[in-house]
């Protein structure tokens, strides 16, 4: 353990520290912008020079640069360091343009910071400036070259720590140019992080561009919702509208970064149909009339039919208080439900895969990077948790041997092996590499070599694509590779954990089939859209119809909201704040950000400008939070819960639900799992295996299929159209190739797909991804399989 | 005590000097008054006569345009930032050209202290107090001033300064004190 002094105070510090760091553990920041604790050290700025004094070294050096060592006596402010912290900044700025004022950055910029800390205010160099040309780099990021420094944080970040070559560095010298080969979108799902670690306006945020300056926006910490790995963001509101999300530092969960779903998915909270104000049969009413409908309605059921005649459903998006809430009014009222999952097959698959990861030793995105084997079964971790692919790379850079086993083109910034086994094939991998250590080495090369020198194993796993008997095989295969394998759980929705805690027996399609019978009579929707990815619209339409009553208390313009008897809107995350468990049990919470309302920019008037009237509050009702409305529901129907504010409910959940509130925020629940009977394991008769059918696989992708983000204007432009992938071998017989455009048939209507063909794609499936769901409007029922005479050249 | 005691003293020297020295005072005013009566009085009747203030008497504020005619503001918001009273609120928007602009520019006259803290902060000159300070209004939602009762044709004080022309959307490299654009796609010097 090295010991040193800097600026008077003595550390002592981990073997391989920076001195940059050590003095950072002090209190003391050293100025940086070519510095990232993530991306490491270049030297490129030569802004983190201090004196060392004493010790192995000395003279002026970068900290950034030098491994603490023993006996290193460190001046900060030794006049000459100073003065050459101050020679650095005006050689930076010789060449900056200025401009802060139409810059973006001004008000958080680092370069501004440290420029105006050292004293510059005046160029003395009085030659011309370089400049450079600037690139379209998409929907995302805006370029102006002209600002920078040459710090060398976005190429490291881009192709180093994430993997894709598309972006670099061109040129030598001062002449280095940062950017594409060409003009064009950024192909990383990453790339929004570009922006928060340009340290100056080089690299500014598009969809937010000039919207709001730093000192204005209400910030506060909050949570990503747009998958299961629970990252940490920060979130600027500004004239009651959402701005801009920023990924916060969480060295437990997410680290410096996030993804560009979860950066730029945020617009559904300023959704231009977003419900605003309660309304009964489509029409706009107060939130007292609402709400006193709503009881009407509910009494008027439960005297009819009895209370078991109200269906609840809920699902994975809704926050602890909302599910704890609805839990507990559930039990009080002796109403069916709640249902948090599509059908019973999701629901078991879910507490199988929380069972078997919380009995094997869960992991998190930390295990990730740490672990020297990573085996993915069932998950493509761009398109469901994009973040983990980061993770997974972090591994993979340290020397990780990565496998999968999944049918679908999996793509990952990495090499790695995959094998495209499906169904009875992963079964039987699966169950041999249970019995024997080798046995993957037939699907996986490599596998045994890699078994053998391994420490610490990670399997990813997730249950959309496996069934319910290789889940189970996969916690036996783990169980054989003893105690260095842990299982990272991906789930679909950022509080699908707590749901499958939560859950009793009903799921959306039980209630579905009661509703068919006559038993269910009104349902209750609280933040679930039963529509959203849902492969069986007829029927769900079919039995929405038949309802007396339907309740829906929501934030999104979704599709039964649209159908609703009577809708109560609720606040989003960004407005109520909320609890979420994230994939590995990690109870966290978002802060409320802002009081919410119409956004100004779309109450504009006139010659563009806001409206002259005076008002008490904002613009479209303060929107309650779920739970809040839950609450009051009961309270109205006679059957308070005796909570008054979310405190209450921590209280009344730690009592309840002591396997999910043990754990102050930040800490993993101490839940293991279970509730998983064999009787509801049974398995669908595998249809028709004649040779002309193949069978369909729907799966979701980055920036399509996330209910939230499909919300989300910003992503528009890089959301894919709809995809169909082939067997290379299959295709080319039919003589389809990649890029031809087709027609699916089902039903009676006609799906385009672009083809995609891959030879991992396993034989006799058919994959198809919805991308847009706007095309899969008019589709009644999504067939199980699909034979070649229904699919036709467009 | 001492204050006391000098006051006291001073009441004896007046009551030695007697009469006399009021009377001279008397006298003295009377002259004065006297002779004011024969002067051309110096009062101006406001509002008949309006007195033409200095250059930077801080008055009504506007927004001025640059030489070529074109809107100085950029939206920066640092008046906004600076202003003691938060009387000022804004919209940044990008206009076809790429350039900065307000979309809407709000001052609250109704509040503004005239402090001239955003004439000093502005870095393109476009916010200016005018000397005007005369703004009675019966409704205080006449006080609201947008963009189109503050934007102003003329230059204000400053005639030649243009912003956009050191770091505006001009083409990079053809302005005033730039090199040529770098071509990344060459090491050559």
């Amino acid at each position: 353990m090295p010991r040193l002094t800097i600026d008077g105070q003595v550390i002592e510090v981990p073997p391989g520290t920076k001195v940059i760091d050590a003095a950072e553990a002090l209190g003391i920041v050293i100025p940086r912008l070519c510095y990232h604790p993530a991306l490491g050290p270049a030297g490129a700025c030569r802004l983190c020079a201090v004196s060392f004094l004493d010790g192995p070294v000395k003279g002026v050096l970068m900290s950034c640069s030098i491994e603490a060592r023993d006996g290193m006596v460190v001046s900060t402010e030794h006049p000459e360091a100073v003065s050459f912290r101050k020679q650095v900044i005006e050689w930076l700025m010789m060449n900056h343009p200025h401009d802060c004022p139409v810059c973006d950055e001004g008000g958080h910029c680092l370069l501004q910071e440290v420029t105006v800390a050292s004293g510059h205010c005046r160029r003395r160099y009085p030659g011309p400036k370089r400049t450079f040309v600037d690139q379209d780099l998409g929907p995302f990021v805006q370029q102006e070259m002209n600002r920078c420094i040459h710090c060398w944080r976005c190429r490291r970040f881009y192709q180093d720590y994430a993997g894709y070559r598309d972006f670099g560095a061109l040129g030598i010298g001062w002449r280095t140019y940062f950017g594409r080969a060409t003009s064009g979108v950024l192909e990383s799902p990453f790339s929004g992080n570009l922006v928060d670690i340009c340290p100056t306006g080089a690299l500014t945020d598009k969809p937010s561009r000039f919207m709001a300056r730093r000192w204005d926006v209400e910030r506060a910490p909050s949570l990503c919702i747009h998958c299961s790995l629970g990252c940490n963001v920060t979130v600027s509101a500004h004239l009651r509208e959402i701005v801009q999300v920023e990924a916060r530092y969480n060295g437990d969960v997410n680290g410096h970064f996030i993804c560009d779903r979860g950066r730029y998915g945020f617009d559904y909270a300023n959704h231009p149909l977003r419900p605003r104000s309660p309304a009964v049969m489509g029409e706009e009413t107060s939130w007292s009339k609402a709400i006193a409908q709503a009881v009407a309605g509910i009494e008027e059921v439960t005297r009819a039919h009895g209370p078991k005649a109200i269906g609840v459903v809920s699902s994975e998006r809704a926050s602890l208080e909302a599910m704890v809430t609805l839990s507990l009014l559930c039990e009080e009222t002796g109403w069916e439900g709640p249902a948090f999952f599509q059908d019973e097959e999701t629901l078991v698959k879910n507490r199988l895969l929380a069972q078997v990861a919380l009995s094997h030793g869960i992991a998190g995105l930390r295990e990730v990077e740490k672990a020297d084997l990573i085996l993915i079964v069932g998950t493509d971790p761009i398109c469901e948790a994009p973040l983990l692919a980061l993770a997974i790379r972090q591994a993979w850079r340290r020397g990780a041997w990565v496998g999968a086993l999944d049918p679908r083109p999996i793509e990952l910034p990495l090499t790695f092996e995959q094998s495209g086994l499906w169904d009875e094939e992963l079964k039987k991998a699966l169950l041999k590499g249970a019995q024997r250590e080798e046995g993957l080495e037939e699907v996986l090369p490599g596998w045994k070599e890699a078994l053998d020198r391994s420490r610490e194993i990670v399997v990813i796993l997730g249950p959309t694509v496996v069934d319910i008997s290789s889940l189970r095989r996969c916690g036996e295969f783990v169980s054989k590779l003893g105690k260095k394998a842990r299982i990272f759980p991906v789930f679909r929705g950022p509080n699908s954990l707590a749901a499958s805690a939560l859950s009793r027996e009903s799921t959306f399609r039980s209630l579905a089939r009661k509703i068919r019978e006559g038993k269910i009579k009104a349902l209750l929707l609280v933040e679930a859209d039963p529509f959203h990815g849902t492969k069986m619209r007829g029927e769900l339409e079919a039995s929405i119809r038949s309802l007396e009553l339907t309740i829906v208390i929501d934030y999104l313009p979704s599709e039964v909201v649209k159908r609703a008897h009577i809708l109560i809107p609720s606040a989003t995350i960004y407005e109520g704040g909320g609890s979420f468990i994230n994939q590995e049990g990690r109870l966290q919470r978002a802060s409320p950000v802002h009081r919410g309302g119409i956004p100004l920019r779309r109450n504009l008037q006139g010659n563009l400008r806001p409206p002259r009237t005076f008002a008490k509050g904002p613009p479209g009702e303060t929107a309650k939070s779920s739970w809040q409305v839950l609450l009051e529901l009961g309270e109205r129907i006679g059957k308070g819960l005796g909570i008054e504010d979310k405190e209450d409910i921590w209280k009344v959940a730690r009592e309840r639900f002591p396997f999910l509130w043990q754990v102050e925020p930040g800490g993993r629940i101490s839940w293991e799992g279970g509730g998983v009977q064999e009787e509801a394991m049974e398995e669908e008769e595998d249809p028709s295996q004649s040779s002309q059918e193949m069978r369909v696989l729907l799966v979701t992708s980055t920036f399509a299929g996330e209910e939230l983000s499909q919300y989300s204007s910003k992503l528009d432009p890089v959301r894919n159209e709809a995809r169909a992938f082939f067997n290379e071998e299959v295709a080319s017989q039919r003589g389809l190739r990649r890029g031809d455009r087709i027609w699916i048939r089902m039903g009676d209507v006609r799906v385009p797909f672009s083809v995609k063909t891959s030879p991992k794609v396993p034989s006799k499936l058919l994959i198809l991804d919805p991308g847009n769901e706007g095309l899969w409007r008019e589709v009644r029922e999504v067939s199980k399989t699909i034979g070649w005479t229904e699919i036709e050249r467009a | 005590m001492g204050e006391k005691r000098e006051g006291r003293s001073r009441d004896e020297a007046e009551r030695r000097e007697g009469g006399l020295h009021v009377l001279g005072a008397i006298w003295g005013g009377f002259a004065t008054t006297l002779k004011h009566l024969f002067r051309r009085p110096i009062t101006q009747q406001y509002p008949e006569v309006r007195r033409s203030l200095p250059e930077r008497a801080r008055g009504r504020i506007i927004l001025t345009r640059d030489p070529k005619g074109d809107e100085r503001c950029v939206a920066c918001e640092l008046c906004s930032a600076v202003c003691p009273v938060s009387c000022i609120s804004m919209q940044a928007a990008q206009r076809e050209d790429g350039r900065r602009y307000a979309l809407w520019f709000r001052i609250n006259f109704a509040r503004c202290i005239f402090c001239g803290l955003c004439e000093e902060a502005c870095p393109t000159l476009a916010i200016q107090l005018t000397p005007d300070f005369e703004m009675i209004k019966a409704d205080p939602l006449d006080l609201l001033y947008e963009k189109e009762d503050l934007l102003v044709d003329h230059c204000g004080k400053n005639t030649y300064y243009d912003y956009q022309e050191h770091c505006g959307t001009g083409e990079k490299g053809m302005r005033p004190g730039e090199l040529p654009p770098v071509d990344p796609k060459t090491n050559l010097p």
